[in-house]
């Protein structure tokens, strides 16, 4: 059984009124994607461009600009290809968080991209390039692009997780270059939060999640919000989690790998978040090598 | 922009340790990532060679006959190679480790000798293919080990093993068999704003130009464009 160790101070069981929402199922079809496309500048009328259908994703695009949609979450996905990561060698973008959330939000905000006022700024990464000889001579590295994810907040909760985001990339010219966008709809209060569970209980969950596997987890840090899950998650309810960042570290601290496990926060939560681990097939044995 | 070529693939994964020998923390997800990847890679027609997992992975398919591997008929026999297990990193040598004793737990980089023989892409999906970004840093850990391969995927320091991240094979399969970079879909994929994974893709090349050429551009259909002397590394990260 995994021995699940707490390095850090437990959050305090939040209090004040919480939901739990329905969520719209995605609609991902043609309409909706050249809809999508128009609105982000894409001619997308019926004669142009090329649809591209496969079991994950609907895609749509035109030149050089591709627009994504994935079917279970509804996320969108826009690239321009001619500038998206694109270096030209010599450019190097200095911009402060500051500046770079500013030209996301505006962005955002012409496009609709999300209520006003329901998002805050995450974080801003930043892509680099660099080389150097194979002796390490003549090494240089610049910032090509600029990744600015914007959280959603619900009832001035943030919503963690995968989803619940946008995604602006920005390039060395500070033009946008591309979009993600994972922000299922809302579909009304499907029932109120009876009393809040302790992160001790989701730690206990998290326990019982790995019983099968052996090892040490040390939890590093518990947050609190709505989840959303990723591109290719069928999510139908938003509701209030414990978010457990942990560390697989091996005895010496040398080999880490690190664990998430996400556990309803509600008493009256709808089912688990984290899937159950699944048993897994056997493989057969490998024959012995040959050499 | 589809691709032209076939490529050959292989994956290996670890996710039960034993609690005596090669004993490390058991993990959850490793297989959910390269299965994915070798799935859709078969499902877009590629050649599915072999998919090894916990006890039928061994550090013997990556490490090379000079140092009495069998990396060759292997890791080294495919064109694109994932693997995802528990990965460390000291002193710039990167070590992948293995649930059993094939003959060793582990294979440190310095063993390896990638692309010697058809290896063109390799995706280290355990952690610390880098430490850090300090160009040194990222020379002396993969300058001696790429001979001949094209470009290596990974990560900045660790790695999740999450069920968030379970569609990350599968995905970056999608993209480069639809026409994408490698290195760039790689960086755009593997990076995550919210387990906090960090992403790494370093391309080799005879010259520099070589090299950023690989690192900007290069998709599967560069399969059988060698790099006859790893002259130059160039990366790009995202974090």
């Amino acid at each position: 059984m995994a021995d699940i160790k707490v390095t850090g101070k437990l959050i305090p069981t939040p209090r004040g009124p919480v939901r739990i929402y329905r969520l719209k199922p995605p609609s991902v079809n043609e309409k909706a994607v050249r809809s999508l496309a128009r609105l982000l500048g894409m001619q997308a009328d019926a004669k142009s461009g090329t649809l591209r259908s496969d079991a994950d994703k609907l895609s749509y695009s035109q030149g050089l600009l591709e627009l994504t949609m994935y079917r279970a979450s509804g996320g969108v996905r826009f690239i321009d290809r001619a500038r998206w990561q694109v270096d030209d060698r010599k450019s190097d973008l200095k911009i402060e968080d500051a500046a770079a959330s500013r030209l996301a939000q505006n962005f955002v905000k012409k496009y609709k991209l999300a209520p006003a006022g329901e998002t805050k700024f995450l974080k801003a990464a930043r892509l680099h390039v660099g080389e150097a000889t194979q002796g390490g001579k003549e090494a240089s590295d610049r910032i090509i692009d600029v990744g600015v994810a914007l959280q959603r907040i619900v009832d001035k909760i943030p919503v963690d997780g995968p989803g619940g985001k946008v995604v602006v990339y920005i390039d060395y010219e500070r033009r946008v270059t591309g979009l993600e966008r994972i922000w299922r709809e809302l579909a009304g209060v499907y029932r109120r939060g009876e009393s809040y569970r302790t992160p001790q209980n989701a730690l206990d969950d998290m326990e019982a999640h790995f019983k099968a596997k052996r090892g040490i987890i040390e939890v590093q840090e518990i947050r609190f919000g709505y989840f959303e899950d990723g591109w290719h998650g069928k999510q139908q309810y938003l509701q209030p989690a414990y978010m457990i960042f942990g560390m697989l570290s091996s005895p010496d601290g040398s080999i880490r790998k690190r664990t998430i496990y996400v556990a309803p926060a509600l008493s009256n939560a709808v089912g688990r978040i984290t899937p159950p681990l699944e048993t897994k097939p056997a493989q057969r044995a490998r024959p012995a090598a040959s050499y | 922009m589809s691709i032209h070529v076939h490529v050959r693939v292989g994956v290996e994964w670890i996710n039960d340790f034993h609690p005596t020998t090669c004993h490390q923390n058991d993990l959850s997800y490793c297989d959910d990532q390269v299965v994915g990847f070798y799935n859709h890679m078969g499902s877009h027609g590629h050649v599915q060679v072999f998919n090894w997992g916990d006890d039928n992975a061994w550090e013997t398919d990556f490490r090379h006959p000079d140092f009495g591997g069998d990396s060759l008929n292997w890791s080294d026999d495919v064109h694109f190679c994932m693997v995802n297990d528990h990965g460390g990193n000291s002193a710039n040598i990167v070590s992948f480790y293995f649930s059993n004793a094939h003959t060793n737990c582990s294979v440190p980089s310095t063993k390896m000798r990638l692309g010697k023989k058809n290896l063109k892409w390799i995706a280290a999906l355990g952690c610390d293919a880098v430490l850090n970004t300090d160009a040194a840093h990222i020379l002396a850990v993969w300058g001696g080990p790429m001979q001949g391969v094209h470009i290596v995927c990974g990560y900045i320091g660790t790695a999740a093993d999450s069920s968030w991240t379970a569609g990350l094979g599968g995905d970056f399969a999608d993209d480069i068999c639809g026409g994408d970079t490698i290195a760039g879909s790689w960086v755009s994929r593997a990076y995550s704003f919210w387990t906090g994974d960090d992403s790494i893709a370093i391309a080799a090349g005879v010259t520099r130009d070589d090299a950023i050429n690989r690192r900007e551009s290069e998709n599967l259909d560069w399969r059988d464009l060698n790099v006859a002397a790893t002259n130059w590394l160039a990366w790009k990260y995202r974090t």
